[in-house]
């Protein structure tokens, strides 16, 4: 997403090309931070913080990580220290993840959840849950970035990653039903 | 293969992360098994509500909101390095040239305290012999008193010591006894120097002085000025008091325009004076020629002395002379064909086009490093930013520009020496003047 040419650039002290760079991560830095804190506001205060950071640690950044990585380790490092409300997380009971009941398979199965309802139920997920999902389908990373970006093991980040979609499958399942909703 | 191992199945398949073995199970087990088909058609659906969630973009730039904090970032990294800049005081400051390229952001702190922090009492010291030369203008000269009071030019000149009376009267009261011996116009333009060479001390050869004199200010650049200086173009660095510059750096550019035109030839250096703590640095070898005047300080021994009392005088004026005499370090350049301004100040690089008195911006694009001096193409087209390293080696970037802004940038650099080719709009104007402007006096001058 960034060419290593600025990147290097703005570690050798070229504010110019260092400005450019924020410019060109903004983007990213700031969907991270909005389907991490489901707020605008905050997610505004977040990307702020962490295009600073960036900016007074760019030469902290080594070339053996991917620079996408490393940005979003910055972001998300933000958001759980500071930014993500202490809302409690609806603990979503493993034994719940039942296969489906036979009634009304059909109609549930071909129906699509509505957009809002997803962005509710990304925000109730545990917090490392809900950061692998937003780094897998927002930043479009793979297993190994992910891992990358979050300093965990790889199979730890699969393990979040399969359990994360389960919840969020039962959960979708559950407003449909005008269940938990809310 | 238990439903559960194909629940891990399902999810990696939906990662592509099987292979074609593994996908093949997967398919068998789905067939046979109604719940699991079931259960695989969710996921799917649910990865695909996922992939298509909105790609929010922020409600404004960023980057842009952060600009303030982020040159207060560097303004705090460079107080920081102030203390490890001032030990190495005595350097050649030529050495301590700002380089995009090679500059550390410990070398960005340093040239950044000197506007802070140093400068504001440096400022304070020139404003003192500002007043000082105002009360032997008032006694000897009839000079009209219009002009702003901002500007500092060049105190040495007599037209523009009028202009500054009323600015030195503001700071000077104080200081003034500090000053005292400063009622020599030498000695008025030696502590102009000084404060000009203190903002600006480690941050390089720049030298800009409007007027004519380069070739004191830096070394580099012997006398290359002189035979420029006809040229409309001129170079230089500008430094304003805080108070007249904020929000204004248009106007400054403006002010430098102006100054071109060779209106009154006593006006001009008022003018130009924005570049306030003007110096006069006038060593009398360079100034020789065009100004000079009676007014012209030629002694550096004086700038010695004026920069040990400033230092005393620092600790005592603190805070608050910092917020009345902070100063702006710009660098300022004409095109040739007088169309277009580019001035440097605070990070920015900034184009304005003419419009008969006014000027309009037409762009403005970050620059972190303070550039040594700006030159032109002869055709006005393309304009230069040099910097010269520690390593003596000249780094020039490129820019076309125009009514569409900064484009194409490209660098070279060189080894050797820094030669400055500077022209000067103002030396044209300013040759009667008898004015000598130095806005940068190098240590080694400084030093005698």
């Amino acid at each position: 997403m960034v060419e290593q040419e600025l990147i290097r650039a703005a570690q050798s002290g070229d504010r110019d090309a260092l400005i450019t760079l924020l410019r060109e991560i903004e983007p990213y830095v700031y969907r991270t931070a909005y389907y991490l804190v489901h707020n605008e506001q905050d997610a505004m205060d977040a990307s702020q913080e962490a295009l600073i950071r960036i900016y007074t640690k760019i030469n902290s950044y080594e070339e053996k990580a991917q620079f996408k990585t490393w940005v979003q380790r910055i972001v998300t490092n933000i958001v759980i220290d500071k930014f993500r409300r202490s809302k409690p997380t609806v603990s979503i009971d493993e034994h719940n993840l039942v296969f489906l009941g036979k009634e009304d398979v059909e109609k549930e199965v071909l129906s699509s959840y509505a957009a809002q309802d997803i962005r509710e139920a990304i925000d109730r997920l545990p917090e490392h849950h809900r950061t692998v999902v937003v780094l897998r389908y927002l930043q479009d990373f793979s297993y190994n970035e992910i891992a990358e970006s979050l300093n965990l093991p790889l199979n730890t980040v699969k393990s979040y990653l399969f359990r994360a979609r389960q919840q969020l499958q039962t959960m979708l399942q559950d407003y449909e039903k005008g269940g938990v909703r809310g | 293969m238990n439903c559960q191992e194909v629940v891990t199945l399902m999810q990696r398949e939906l990662d592509h992360d099987l292979d074609a073995p593994e996908q093949k199970l997967l398919a068998e087990h789905l067939n046979r098994c109604p719940a699991c088909s079931e259960m695989y058609e969710r996921l799917k659906l649910l990865n695909e509500d996922l992939e298509m969630l909105p790609k929010v973009m922020p409600p404004f730039s960023i980057v842009d909101s952060i600009l303030p904090k982020l040159d207060e970032i560097d303004r705090e990294q460079a107080a920081t390095a102030t203390s490890f800049a001032s030990d190495h005081k005595e350097q050649p400051r030529d050495q301590r040239t700002a380089d995009p390229l090679t500059k550390t952001s410990e070398g960005y702190g340093i040239e950044k305290s000197k506007k802070g922090f140093r400068f504001n009492w440096k400022a304070a010291g020139a404003v003192a012999a500002a007043a000082a030369v105002f009360g032997l203008i008032i006694v000897n000269s009839d000079l009209p008193r219009t002009q702003e009071a901002a500007d500092f030019s060049s105190l040495a000149n007599t037209a523009s010591e009028t202009a500054q009376n009323q600015s030195a009267e503001k700071a000077a009261s104080g200081s003034e006894e500090k000053m005292g011996a400063a009622a020599e116009d030498r000695s008025i333009a030696d502590s102009s120097n000084q404060e000009i060479e203190g903002d600006s001390a480690d941050k390089s050869t720049s030298t800009a002085d409007p007027k004519v004199d380069d070739s004191v200010a830096n070394p580099n650049q012997p006398s290359e000025r002189m035979k420029n200086a006809p040229g409309s173009v001129a170079e230089q660095e500008v430094k304003v008091p805080a108070k007249e510059d904020n929000g204004s750096s248009a106007d400054s550019s403006r002010v430098g325009s102006q100054s071109i035109a060779p209106v009154d030839p006593t006006i001009p250096p008022s003018r130009e004076g924005e570049p306030v703590p003007s110096k006069n640095t006038n060593t009398g070898s360079t100034d020789s020629g065009s100004q000079g005047g009676s007014t012209t300080p030629e002694d550096q021994p004086v700038v010695d002395e004026q920069e040990e009392q400033v230092t005393d005088t620092k600790d005592l004026q603190g805070e608050d002379t910092k917020s009345i005499f902070q100063m702006v370090d710009q660098v300022y350049s004409l095109s040739p064909d007088q169309a277009f301004e580019i001035i440097w100040v605070e990070g920015t690089l900034k184009l304005y086009q003419k419009e008969g008195e006014a000027s309009k911006e037409v762009a403005a694009i970050p620059w972190k490093s303070r550039p040594e001096h700006i030159s032109w193409s002869e055709d006005s087209k393309q304009v230069r930013l040099h910097f010269t390293a520690a390593d003596k080696k000249v780094t020039t970037w490129s820019y076309e520009v125009g009514q569409d802004g900064f484009k194409n940038r490209t660098s070279v650099t060189q080894e050797g020496e820094s030669v400055l080719h500077h022209t000067d709009p103002s030396a044209e104007a300013n040759k009667d003047a008898s004015v000598d402007q130095q806005n940068q006096l190098p240590t080694g001058q400084n030093n005698k």
